[in-house]
Formats: C-alpha cells, sequence, structure tokens
C-alpha cells in the first residue's frame, strides 16, 4: 500500500485514515505489532513528530495500543475493526449515493443498477 | 529548555541594503523546521549569521543560549547551498578531516551511508559528479551528532530520486535533541517533512506557524498558502 | 587543533612542492651529468651541448618558479581556503580565527625554508662533485669552528640575530599579506582589487611608521648620547652597538607582525562576510 497525500487537510489525519483503512483492510491484522515510529516515518516520508501525532490519535481512538517496551500493536477488538470498516463503507456509500443523485439517480434506481450489474458479472 | 535558536531584532545590512531587519525567532529541539521565502529574502543570510559566516550589524542571535563562536560551531552542522569541500581530497581523507575536527562525527554512520549509496572510500571529489558531491556534502554533515542542523537550499536543482533520498536522510535521522532548519523555496517537496514553517519576506519574518495549523485553519496546504502570500 | 590545522594545510601544499623540488633535484643532476661530460669542453656534438644548455636554463626557471609558488601558495591558501567557498568548511569547524592564522603562516614559513635548502643543496649538487658532497656536513662544522675562533662568541651571535631578523622580516611580510586580503574582503565588490590596494596603502602607512620610529629613535640617541656614553657600552672594539641596533630591528619587526596579527585576527572574528 502506498501512503498518499492530499494537500488541503493536516497530514497526521490522512496518516490515520491511511492507517485505518490498512488496518480494516488486514494489511495490518488484528493484534500485529506495528513498525516503530521512526521507520514509519520514513516509509511514509513524513516527519516522524507527525506519525507520533497520528498515532497518538489511533490509540485514543482505541485502534492501536502500546505496551510500554515491546512497542505498538493493532487492537485484538476484531468487533471494533468491523465497526470501524462498517461506518468507512458507510462514508463511501454516502458519498457514491450523493453523486448518483446529482446525476438524477434515485436509491431506487442505484439499487436495480447494481444488481443488474452484479449478474452481468456473475456471467 | 533554552531555545537552540534564537534571534531577537536581528538586523544585517550590506552596505546601505537590509538583509535582514529586525528578525525575531525560536526554534526549539525536536523540530524540523522550514525557513522559507523566495530568492533574496535573507534566508541565506540567516543560516550564515546562525553558522558563524557572517556577523550580525545589530541585535543577537543565540545558540542554545550562546552567540556564535567556537562553542556553538561544535553543536551546528551547517550545509552550505554550494559545494564547500576541499576538492583534492578523496572520500576518507575528508572522513578523518570531520573526524579530527568535530567530537560529535560518527564515522560509521558516514561510511554505512557512503556504501549504500555505492560512493567509494578512495573515490576522489574531483572525479565525481555535481549530485555525488551533493550527496557526500549532504552526508558528512548528516552524520555528526549535532544540536541544529542547519541545511541552506538542500533540495535546489537536484532530481526527483536525490531529493527523496535527501528528505529520507533527514526524517531518519531526527533525534528529539536536535533541530534541523532547512531553508527553500520549493515547498510542495519539503511540506511533509516539516513541523514548523518560518516565511521569510524582504528580510522579515512575515509569518510563523505550525504545518498542521496552516492546513486545519486555512484548509490548505502550505505550498499553496506560500503561493498566495508571495504572489507577485 | 592547531596541530591538525597544521596537518591539513601541510597535506594540501604537499604535492605542489614535491613536485617541484623533484624537478629541481632531477634537473641539477642532469646538470651535474652534463658537467661531468664536460660539456664546456667544446668537443661534444651540438644537439648535446643544446640540451646542456636548456637543461641549465629550466633548472634556473624551475629554481625562480619554486619561490613564485612559495608567494602564490602562501596568498592562495589564505584566499581561497578562508576567504573562498572553502571558507565555508574553515570556518564552521570549532577552531578559533588565531589557530587558521598561525597553522597558515607556519606552513608558509617551513616551505619557504625548505625551499632555500633545496635550492642550496640542489646548486651545491652540481657544483662540487659527490665525493665533497657527502663531506658537506663535516666542512660545515669546521668552518663554524674557525669562524667562531677567529671572530670570538659576538659575531656568533650576530649571525643568529640576523637569521631571527630574517624570520621576523619573513613573519611581517606574510602577515601584511593576510591583512591586506582580510582588509580587502571587507569590501562590497571588487575584493581582489580591495586586497591590492590595501596591501599598497599597509606598504605606504608602514615605510612611513618605520621612517617616524627610526626619526625618533635617531632623536632619543642624540638626546641622551651623554647617558650612553657613560653606560660604557661603547668601549672602543664592542659589538655591543651592533647587537642594540639588530635587537631595534628585531623588535620592530615583531611590533610589526603583533599589528597586523591583530587586525587580520579582529577581521576574522568580528567581520567575517563570506559570501
Amino acid at each position: 500500500m502506498i501512503w498518499d497525500f492530499q494537500g488541503d487537510r493536516p497530514i497526521y489525519l490522512q496518516i490515520v485514515e491511511q492507517v485505518q483503512l490498512r488496518i480494516v483492510s488486514g494489511y495490518y491484522p488484528a493484534g500485529s505489532k506495528l513498525p516503530a515510529v521512526r521507520d514509519l516515518a520514513a516509509e511514509a516520508s513524513v516527519n516522524p513528530n507527525t506519525m507520533q501525532k497520528a498515532l497518538a490519535e489511533l490509540e485514543r481512538k482505541g485502534l492501536v495500543y502500546s505496551q510500554r517496551t515491546a512497542g505498538r500493536f493493532i487492537t485484538e477488538d476484531k468487533s471494533m475493526i468491523e465497526q470501524i470498516k462498517q461506518s468507512l463503507a458507510r462514508e463511501q456509500v454516502d458519498e457514491f449515493l450523493k453523486k448518483m443523485q446529482a446525476l438524477g439517480c434515485t436509491v431506487g434506481e442505484v439499487i436495480t443498477l447494481l444488481s443488474q450489474m452484479e449478474k452481468e458479472e456473475i456471467k | 529548555m533554552t531555545p537552540i535558536l534564537e534571534c531577537q531584532s536581528l538586523i544585517k545590512r550590506y552596505g546601505k541594503k537590509e538583509a535582514l531587519s529586525s528578525v525575531d525567532l525560536t526554534v526549539n529541539r525536536g523540530r524540523i523546521v522550514g525557513l522559507l521565502g523566495p530568492n533574496g529574502s535573507g534566508k541565506t543570510t540567516m543560516i550564515k549569521i546562525a553558522s558563524g559566516l557572517l556577523t550580525a550589524t545589530e541585535g543577537t542571535l543565540r545558540i542554545d543560549g550562546k552567540l556564535p563562536g567556537t562553542e556553538t560551531k561544535e553543536l551546528v552542522s551547517y550545509l552550505p547551498d554550494r559545494p564547500y569541500l576541499n576538492d583534492w581530497m578523496c572520500v576518507a581523507d575528508l572522513l578523518s578531516f570531520f573526524q579530527d575536527f568535530y567530537r560529535n562525527f560518527n564515522r560509521e554512520k558516514a561510511v554505512e551511508m557512503l556504501a549504500r549509496l555505492n560512493i567509494g572510500l578512495n573515490d576522489r571529489l574531483k572525479s565525481m559528479s555535481k549530485g555525488t558531491k551533493e550527496k557526500v556534502q549532504l552526508i558528512l554533515v548528516m552524520s555528526r551528532e549535532a544540536e541544529l542542523y542547519l541545511l541552506d537550499e538542500p533540495i535546489g536543482g537536484v532530481d526527483p530520486a536525490a531529493r527523496d533520498y535527501i528528505l529520507n536522510t533527514i526524517i531518519s535521522n531526527y533525534s528529539e535533541n536536535a533541530a534541523v532548519l532547512i531553508s527553500t523555496h520549493l515547498i510542495a517537496d519539503v511540506e511533509r517533512v516539516l513541523d514548523d514553517v518560518i516565511f521569510l519576506a524582504g528580510g522579515k519574518v512575515a509569518l510563523t506557524s505550525s504545518v498542521d495549523q496552516i492546513r486545519e485553519e486555512r484548509g490548505m496546504s502550505v505550498d499553496a498558502l506560500f503561493r498566495e502570500v508571495y504572489k507577485c | 587543533m592547531l596541530r591538525k590545522l597544521m596537518k591539513y594545510e601541510l597535506k594540501a601544499t604537499a604535492r605542489i612542492f614535491l613536485l617541484l623540488y623533484g624537478t629541481v633535484l632531477a634537473l641539477g643532476l642532469l646538470n651535474k651529468l652534463f658537467f661531468m661530460m664536460g660539456i664546456f669542453g667544446g668537443n661534444l656534438p651540438f644537439p648535446v651541448e643544446l640540451t646542456a644548455g636548456l637543461t641549465m636554463m629550466m633548472y634556473f626557471f624551475v629554481i625562480g618558479a619554486i619561490f613564485v609558488m612559495t608567494l602564490i601558495i602562501t596568498i592562495q591558501r589564505f584566499y581561497k581556503n578562508l576567504l573562498g567557498d572553502e571558507g565555508y568548511l574553515m570556518f564552521t569547524l570549532p577552531v578559533k580565527p588565531w589557530q587558521h592564522i598561525v597553522s597558515k603562516m607556519t606552513v608558509a614559513i617551513f616551505w619557504f625554508i625548505v625551499s632555500i635548502f633545496v635550492t642550496i643543496f640542489s646548486g651545491l649538487m652540481i657544483g662540487i662533485s659527490f665525493e665533497l658532497l657527502a663531506e658537506l656536513p663535516d666542512i660545515f662544522s669546521q668552518i663554524m669552528g674557525e669562524f667562531y675562533e677567529y671572530f670570538s662568541f659576538h659575531w656568533l651571535f650576530f649571525f643568529l640575530e640576523i637569521l631571527v631578523l630574517c624570520l621576523a622580516g619573513l613573519c611581517s611580510q606574510i602577515l601584511m599579506i593576510y591583512a591586506s586580503m582580510s582588509a580587502g574582503h571587507l569590501f562590497q565588490k571588487h575584493r581582489l582589487i580591495g586586497s591590492f590596494a590595501s596591501f599598497l596603502g599597509f606598504n605606504f602607512v608602514m615605510q612611513l611608521a618605520s621612517g617616524f620610529f627610526f626619526v625618533f629613535l635617531d632623536v632619543i640617541g642624540r638626546k641622551n648620547w651623554r647617558l650612553f656614553h657613560n653606560l660604557s657600552l661603547f668601549e672602543p672594539d664592542s659589538l655591543m652597538p651592533l647587537h642594540i641596533g639588530m635587537l631595534i630591528l628585531i623588535i620592530w619587526s615583531l611590533i610589526i607582525c603583533t599589528v597586523y596579527f591583530i587586525f587580520t585576527n579582529y577581521i576574522l572574528n568580528r567581520k567575517l562576510n563570506l559570501e
């Protein structure tokens, strides 16, 4: 996975989002150890202080926990990960629906379109 | 804790021309700070005073509470905007030179970084390309365990791969005890490496802020803000 | 730190001097060979004579070059290594400016003295036979011994005084060059011209000061003539006046050195403006 940052928002917030995505997608499995701040910072080419801030934010959210000497780990709470997955998916769908609305499609039409596409894909 | 760099109404004149007019600023340890501004805004002058190559006309600049001198030169690691190494030396000579004069020079670190770039210890500076020379300079400067790194235009005129190398070197050498001051006008490239920014304009401080603060409050990147502030 | 600075200064300058010394000694040896062939006998073929003549010319040319280079390198090491781009490295070393001045000056003097010895040696090599060359140290000590017996302690002392005076004079010349370049570097533009103008200026002021100094001494001497006379320093045959004269010259040179040194050090310390 590649780190990618936009210019209009604080970088640490974007790191938080991208780490969440990595956890949800299983790139960082539940309970696994995170690389050290310095290495993560180097990997993402960002300032170590920024990376630190992002990880602190993730800790606050409970997605990551730190053990004093061993380092930082991804939460083992699978239901929490699932919950975040749901909310992320919801955000994406929300946005998608907004765009469809702008095209003049109702939710019903979108659902019809989706099931039609699903059938075509199965063939 | 004493700030690692502090200027109080710092003024530098060249003849009648004022290169710095009453600059006040503070840089704390553990921060990577961008000294940003167009050419001629006083960035280089500022850095040269801190490294002891220029003397201030009025006001004071202190490094760890001390005026620039032999003591502060031990704390400051300075990368100039031009080649400054004796070109009769080979890489091994340079390593010994730095080791001889700087107590905080970490030779192993330098050797390791050079090896990663396939620069041989017997390579002569004279036979190197401009880009390689610049990397050797950067490696020597970053291999000192200094408390203040002053990097003057480290990414000016280098290719994107070299630029990434330089920025990653700065990141991987980060220390909580040291501050890094990077002067540049290529902001988009360094932005995500920086904690704080200082905008200089016409020898004055136009703005100091953290990068996050700019993005949060204005919803724009430092680069975008820079273009707005310095619009011609 | 001073020792380390000198080490690098020597290293930086050694290549060019060793090359020149090697050349001069090789040319000396070649000349020697031509002499041994009897080049002045007039019975050798013309091309050989021509080569011999050219070798001789080359020899003198390279000797001239050595001394010109000593001067040029003295200037260039200060101007380029301290006041040029390399100064960015030198002046960010945790080293005091006076250590830069002393290290550069010491190494310049060192090369000057070695150049003199190499020149003398190469000349002797041509002029005398190899056997004589081997005996040279003995001959020298013999001469000194007889010199001493003949002229007594005073002359040896006088010889020493001349050496010290030469050294002090050399120092003052080098420091004047350093001071001129430091003054020149204060200019915003045209620093080279500024350095040259400063050199002329310093020269003029120094002539004037020397003039005043010696006129002043003369006046003092005349006024207190009786006092000196009564001190009975001036016995007939006494070499005391000579020693006093030398001493005054040495002190004057040292004063000049001090003035230039302090001036150069002040500028490098307080007025440094590397651009």
